[in-house]
């Protein structure tokens, strides 16, 4: 802090505190109200990339024939962490042999 | 000119393809060049021909000259392997039994067997210039060759188009961190490794294309005939490069007996062949006597092949 | 009249109808039950399914659903007077809107958020999701083809708009890739930004640009040039990722539909501007009658079926408590219907100074119509007058505001299309079309094109107000079967589906009604793009009518037997 701010008045200062956490109130009602819907849209759009990729690197878990099944084989392991959420995003509750999957 | 990197030798089973693949391999060993001769084959016939055991690994055989039996199964089970042992590095250890079932999915996948064997292929062809000079290529029969010859320039494109959408994914998630006020995650793994994939595929694709030459052998019937010329027009249309055309065990026209009987109906198809893959070039080899195998015998002919001007 | 005596009166009706009938639908109709657990918890994911405060939720809703839809609609309507203008956005939004968007959200909660799509086809049949994707289709082509016509009108009235309007979009992608890259508090960057928007306008008023003298050279329409450039933009646009163009546009455009309500708001409430248009207009011999034609006139800002895609798709995922949805639902219908009350008195108090200058621009349907968008842009003009701002910065502020809703709207709506297109495609097993994404975009713009020029359409040809009404015609048949599937959910729990059922059956008479009228008519007049689509639309509504008939006798014969029990409104 500036020796200036210290020599400024009490109550100046106390108002300018105000300002400051008037303003950061605002900001967060802001954010909250503008910011938040696009930052949703945003994260639900990278979801739904990443399903995509997801569903093409894992064809043949969602029973369709998949050519590149050897070249994708390690990006299997980065793939399953997240497995479940998929595919009950993509709409199956149940996946895969007892025992891999829920 | 010198001869393309890599040579394949294909055909219909039972034609000869190893006898002439190993005799080429000797030719070009010895004009003191380094050659592998591999094999392609599930049903291996290399190391009969050259009268010695081989593996997954080239066998160094003396004289410039490397041999070895590569198989697709090997190479995907091998590959399970290393991806699950490098999994339980990074992985929770919870998550390893989803990571066994999808390699293992992976692995059963119709195209897997194939994939790995091209995947083999480029390792060795990758040691050209290192290792050796050339590599011979024993093909298995027609229609696998064919698949295998195809499937860089097939795979490709799938590769680019999972590389697209990876890309994408990454480009909103950046946004998204952006948003959110978090740091960037800064490269991702997925996407190097797609790039590999990627470009050891168009490495492969290249070499095929481009310093590659593939030659047909067969004998002297009308049937192995017919089915050399659709391999041939297939090979065209896949922009792959025909190299001279093998006639074997090619009856001698002096011959008296049961074989001047099939001298004169061979005679009929020669001139077909001859005629069909002039701008090609086309080589006789006749029938020899003996089994053909260990480097002395494959010598003479190769013999043949240098006459002819391979 | 002052203007300011009847919106307080609508205002008025406005809150008695929160207060005591959405009350009753909390209690009565939908049951709702504080206790029970919304799926933002159940299912909660952190990007979908998020418990979000009611009054934020609400922000979000109200901004998602409110658009230049319910403010277009009711400047037409107002060609009939202000009084069935008003009256019907009242007793539509508080016996039909209210009705359907609080129920939509219930409905969907009750269901593990889904969307009105997959409702139809869980609560009436699967044949209602396909009629649901075909009805969607028409509403979003149509959508697209009257929002070329009403951006390129707005173009074509102001030309000192054109600038600030194509800044914006270098604007909202350099504010886009600021906030994604500085990572810091999104607000101060968002002030500068629509700042420089509004600053813009003066550069805009310095430098009007007019591409008429470019056009009649060419001997080409000047409307039917804007509406290609428009669509060749939103064929690109529409194929961007989101997050270059979209998302910082939707996101300014939410800070400025606060800033024009409350510019309206203000500007109504100090200036006393007297409505200079009669109570009923004495319209025009052969013109429409207002019975049956207000009733798909005015659809945003009476009753609109595309608030059911928002309930049911977004917000019924956040919803922290179902009691909230009577608040975010309810008022959010509101919110849409003080809209379009602005845009009735806008166009009858705020744009004209005489009763002979309004008759002038409502002289005939055509007239109104067209004109209808600029009006509401000088009406609100003069409420920003009253506020110390020129007139002429005025006009071009509200253009750039419509113009601004209505662009994001198209590029939405051709991603959306894209989709329904895709779905249409998969389901009639049409290879191409799901997998090519230009195709299929191409296929989603072409249609609408074609709508807003060809023949009729255009310069001259059958009237703005003609193709708008279709557009109603669709958006009334959306909310025909969201109130379909809230009546059978309603009728299953062995409620009261009196107070659903009233509105439905409402807009499926009104809308086959205009429908059929329109159809003899353009079929006397050769009106043969006009006529195959009123026919399809019709098809569709005698369809949906067919549907909802079947599955609510279905919902009464298998009636639960055990009543549900009461509805439990409070948290203790």
């Amino acid at each position: 802090m500036s020796p200036d701010s210290r020599a400024a008045p009490l109550s100046t200062r106390n108002s300018w505190h105000r300002v400051v956490a008037a303003w950061r109130r605002f900001e967060a009602f802001h954010d909250e109200m503008f910011v938040a819907p696009w930052r949703q849209g945003l994260e639900r759009e990278a979801r739904r990339q990443d399903d995509t990729f997801r569903a093409l690197v894992m064809l043949d878990a969602l029973g369709v024939e998949n050519p590149v099944a050897y070249e994708t084989m390690e990006l299997i392991p980065h793939l399953v962490g997240d497995l479940h959420a998929w595919h009950q995003r993509m709409g199956q509750d149940t996946f895969g042999d007892p025992g891999t999957c829920c | 000119m010198s001869p393309a990197a890599v040579a394949f030798f294909g055909g219909k089973g039972g034609v000869g393809k190893t006898t002439l693949a190993a005799s080429y391999a000797l030719l070009l060993a010895g004009r003191a060049q380094r050659v592998l001769v591999v094999s392609t084959d599930p049903a291996h016939s290399l190391g009969d021909v050259l009268a010695t055991p081989l593996g997954d690994e080239p066998t160094e055989l003396g004289g410039g000259l490397w041999a070895c039996e590569i198989s697709g199964e090997n190479a995907a089970r091998r590959r399970v392997e290393q991806v699950a042992a490098e999994a339980r590095e990074a992985v929770p250890r919870e998550v390893m039994p989803a990571v066994h079932h999808h390699l293992q999915r992976a692995a059963d996948s119709p195209g897997t067997v194939e994939s790995a064997l091209v995947d083999r292929l480029t390792d060795l062809l990758d040691e050209i210039g290192d290792r050796w000079d050339h590599v011979v290529v024993d093909s298995a029969p027609t229609g696998h060759m064919l698949r295998l010859l195809s499937l860089p320039t097939l795979l490709t494109p799938w590769i680019e188009g999972l590389s697209r959408q990876r890309e994408r994914a990454r480009g909103t998630e950046r946004m998204l961190s952006g948003l959110l006020g978090r740091a960037d995650q800064g490269e991702d793994p997925l996407l190097t490794r797609l790039h590999e994939r990627r470009a050891r595929l168009e490495r492969t694709r290249d070499r095929m294309l481009h310093d590659s030459v593939v030659h047909l052998v067969l004998v002297p019937e009308r049937l192995p005939l017919a089915e050399t010329e659709r391999t041939a027009r297939s090979l065209t249309e896949d922009g792959l490069p025909l190299g001279s055309l093998a006639v074997n065990r090619v009856a001698p026209p002096e011959a008296t007996g049961l074989l001047a009987d099939r001298a004169h109906r061979e005679a009929e198809v020669r001139a077909t062949i001859h005629e069909r893959f002039r701008e090609h070039g086309v080589t006789e080899v006749p029938l020899l006597p003996g089994a053909l195998t260990g480097r002395g015998e494959l010598a003479g002919i190769a013999g043949i092949l240098a006459e002819a001007g391979w | 009249m002052p203007a300011i005596v009847p919106a307080l009166v609508v205002l008025g009706i406005f809150y008695l109808g929160y207060r005591h009938y959405s009350s009753y639908l909390a209690r009565r109709v939908y049951g709702l039950d504080a206790q029970r657990a919304t799926p933002a918890h159940t299912m909660r994911d952190g990007v979908d399914f998020i418990p979000t405060n009611k009054h934020v939720l609400f922000g979000h809703h109200f901004t998602s659903v409110a658009g230049a839809a319910p403010i277009v609609g009711p400047a037409v309507a107002a060609f009939w007077g202000w009084g069935p203008a008003l009256l019907w956005i009242t007793l539509g939004t508080v016996f039909a809107a209210g009705v359907h968007d609080f129920g939509s959200i219930v409905v969907s909660v009750r269901h593990r958020a889904q969307s009105i799509g997959t409702l139809a086809s869980d609560v009436i049949t699967r044949r209602a999701r396909t009629l649901f994707l075909l009805i969607i289709f028409f509403l979003l082509t149509l959508v697209n083809a009257v929002f070329a016509v009403v951006i390129s009108n707005l173009l074509i009235a102001n030309p000192a708009a054109v600038i600030p309007i194509f800044l914006q979009i270098p604007l909202a992608i350099g504010l886009g890739q600021y906030i994604y890259r500085v990572r810091s508090s999104a607000l101060l960057p968002s002030i500068i930004g629509v700042l420089v928007l509004y600053l813009s306008i003066l550069l805009g008023m310095a430098f009007p640009l007019s591409i008429e003298p470019l056009t009649s050279a060419l001997g080409i329409g000047e409307r039917a040039t804007w509406v290609v450039v428009l669509f060749a933009y939103t064929f690109v646009a529409s194929q961007l990722p989101v997050w270059v163009l979209l998302q910082p546009r939707d996101y300014i455009n939410s800070h400025q539909l606060f800033i024009a309500l409350g510019i309206i708001l203000l500007g109504l409430l100090v200036g006393f501007d007297v409505i200079q248009a009669p109570v009923v207009n004495d319209v025009p011999p052969g013109s429409k009658h207002w019975f049956p034609f207000l009733f798909i006139t005015i659809a945003c800002g009476a009753v609109s079926g595309f608030h059911s895609l928002v309930s049911s798709g977004t917000t019924s995922k956040q919803l922290a408590k179902e009691t909230d949805a009577r608040y975010v639902g309810y008022m959010g219908a509101l919110g849409e219907g003080s809209l379009a009350v602005a845009s009735v008195l806008a166009v009858t108090a705020g744009a004209v100074a005489s009763t002979t200058e309004w008759n002038r621009l409502y002289s005939s349907f055509s007239a109104a119509s067209g004109g209808a968008t600029q009006n509401f842009v000088e009406g609100v003009a003069g409420f920003a007058n009253n506020l110390g701002l020129p007139v002429a910065y005025g006009t071009v502020f509200a253009a750039v505001v419509v113009v601004s809703f209505a662009a994001t709207t198209m590029d939405t709506g051709v991603r959306l299309q894209r989709y329904v297109v895709q779905e249409i495609g998969s389901t009639l097993n049409i290879r191409p079309l799901t997998r090519n994404i230009p195709l299929a975009t191409a296929l989603a713009v072409l249609v609408p094109v074609a709508m807003a020029l060809l023949p009729g359409g255009g310069e001259k040809g059958y009237t703005f107000g003609v193709l708008w009404q279709l557009f109603g015609t669709t958006n009334q048949l959306t909310a025909g079967l969201a109130l379909a599937v809230i009546a059978v959910w309603v009728t299953k729990r062995r409620r009261n589906p009196v107070a659903v059922l009233v509105p439905l059956v409402f807009l499926l008479v009104m809308t086959t009604w205009a429908l059929v009228i329109n159809m003899l008519e353009f079929i006397g007049q050769g009106q043969w793009v006009l006529a195959p689509l009123d026919m399809i639309i019709f098809v569709l509504a005698i369809w949906l009518i067919v549907e909802a008939g079947l599955a609510l006798r279905r919902a009464w014969n298998d009636r639960t037997s055990e009543p549900e029990p009461e509805a439990k409104l409070d948290e203790s």
